[in-house]
């Protein structure tokens, strides 16, 4: 009885062995061009679902397109690459908007950001052009106030989010709103309409 | 929509960038790991793994089983000690206080603060956090911070990762200060005094003179 059972467990054990590495083999040989298809998919997913999200958050800090671009980029090879998992959606998205956020602060040359936004004419230019007294007032803010407005009223964060978001204190994201809307009402005057 | 709202909503992916972006991603270096012998045997080793955690843990119940181990709270079938039964606090557990004193308290240590800063300021926030660190954030105009710690603890308490241009150790009425910045302003200083560790930065910088008057008047109240 043990003399005809045992050795057919060890020959289905082989057999399963040599299955899954064939498998694997099958898997490597194919793999890299199904991985390629995977992060397209991805890429194009976030890009249609977050990219507009990320790429104002990023003006916002960077006060330029082609840095803001960047940061997109930066921002989905930083998803693509550490494969996150998520509860929800606004938890990828969070994740999203808090890693461009830092990527944009690091890039910041306060100085740079100022030369390159005055040589950078098109934005003053174009369309855009009838509503950018309110992103000049916006841009006079600091920092740390102008992300808090951004998020506040952009994407619709509550102070709580905001300050879970940036790593900060509640109490000190709502002084950052409560004094950034100070200063646009003295900046706008009549044209103020953040409530 | 505020008009905000409507500038923002004008700024958005083009159909140019986005075929831009996903051509830069595609030639881009996503998925090195992915080669890598511990991602591509991931599942067996976390099996390894699996099974190891499972022979320690019958090997541990088994040594306790023959030891008869019992703890004497439980022989004495007590309660565990309230005081150890969260004794995972998180830095997140915020208090904000109305002063220093108020600080202090919640602390349990003297918090000490210069009567003059070596900047001005027109507001402060003082917070205790859940491990028992003083945090007081002075705010100057509109965008000018400081931010002073003090824990009791040893070390770099400041939380700034920054990596500045310039790094020196001052001696300060007895205390080894390092202090860091970029060129003559320095915009984090960090001591130990006694069983207290200290921080102090600046975001706009203050000068070397200024970080003696502070450090001074910080150690020398003790």
């Amino acid at each position: 009885m043990t003399l005809t059972v045992y050795p057919r467990g060890i020959s289905a054990l082989l057999r399963r062995v040599a299955e899954a590495v064939i498998a694997a083999l099958t898997m490597a040989h194919h793999s890299s061009e199904e991985l390629q298809e995977d992060v397209n998919a991805q890429a194009g997913r976030i890009l249609d679902s977050y990219g507009n999200s990320v790429l104002r958050l990023a003006y916002s800090y960077l006060h330029n397109m082609p840095d803001a671009e960047d940061i997109l980029q930066e921002t989905l090879i930083r998803y693509l690459r550490s494969a996150p998992q998520f509860e929800s959606s606004d938890h990828e998205k969070a994740w999203l908007l808090r890693v461009a956020a830092n990527l944009s602060k690091n890039r910041i040359d306060y100085n740079r950001v100022r030369l390159s936004e005055e040589l950078n004419e098109e934005i003053a230019a174009d369309e855009k052009n009838d509503l950018s007294f309110v992103w000049e007032a916006v841009k006079q803010l600091p920092q740390t106030q102008s992300e808090v407005i951004h998020l506040f009223y952009q994407e619709g964060y509550s102070t709580a989010e905001i300050a879970k978001l940036l790593s900060r204190r509640e109490s000190t994201v709502r002084s950052d709103l409560r004094r950034g809307r100070e200063k646009l009402r003295g900046i706008l005057k009549e044209a103020y309409d953040f409530e | 929509m505020n008009n905000y709202n409507k500038f923002m909503d004008k700024i958005e992916v083009t159909d140019e960038m986005r075929k831009r972006i996903l051509k830069n991603i595609s030639s881009a270096d996503i998925h090195p790991k992915k080669q890598n012998f511990f991602i591509r045997y991931r599942s067996w080793i976390a099996a390894a793994a699996c099974l190891a955690i499972i022979a320690i843990g019958a090997f541990t119940v088994v040594r306790l089983g023959d030891q008869n181990i019992v703890s004497p709270s439980q022989a004495e079938g007590s309660q565990s000690d309230p005081s150890t039964e969260n004794n995972v606090i998180g830095w997140w557990d915020i208090t904000e206080c109305g002063s220093v004193d108020e600080l202090s308290q919640a602390v349990g240590f003297t918090v000490t603060i210069p009567d003059e800063l070596p900047f001005s300021y027109d507001s402060a926030d003082y917070y205790a956090t859940g491990d028992n660190m003083a945090d007081i954030t002075w705010r100057a105009g509109e965008d000018r911070v400081a931010w002073f710690r003090q824990k009791k603890a040893s070390g770099d308490i400041s939380g700034d990762c920054t990596s500045y241009k310039d790094e020196r150790t001052l001696e300060i009425s007895g205390a080894e200060v390092i202090a860091s910045g970029d060129g003559e302003l320095i915009r984090k200083a960090y001591w130990n005094y006694g069983e207290m560790a200290y921080s102090l930065n600046i975001d706009g910088g203050i000068t070397e003179q200024q970080l003696t008057a502070f450090v001074s008047a910080v150690t020398g109240a003790r």
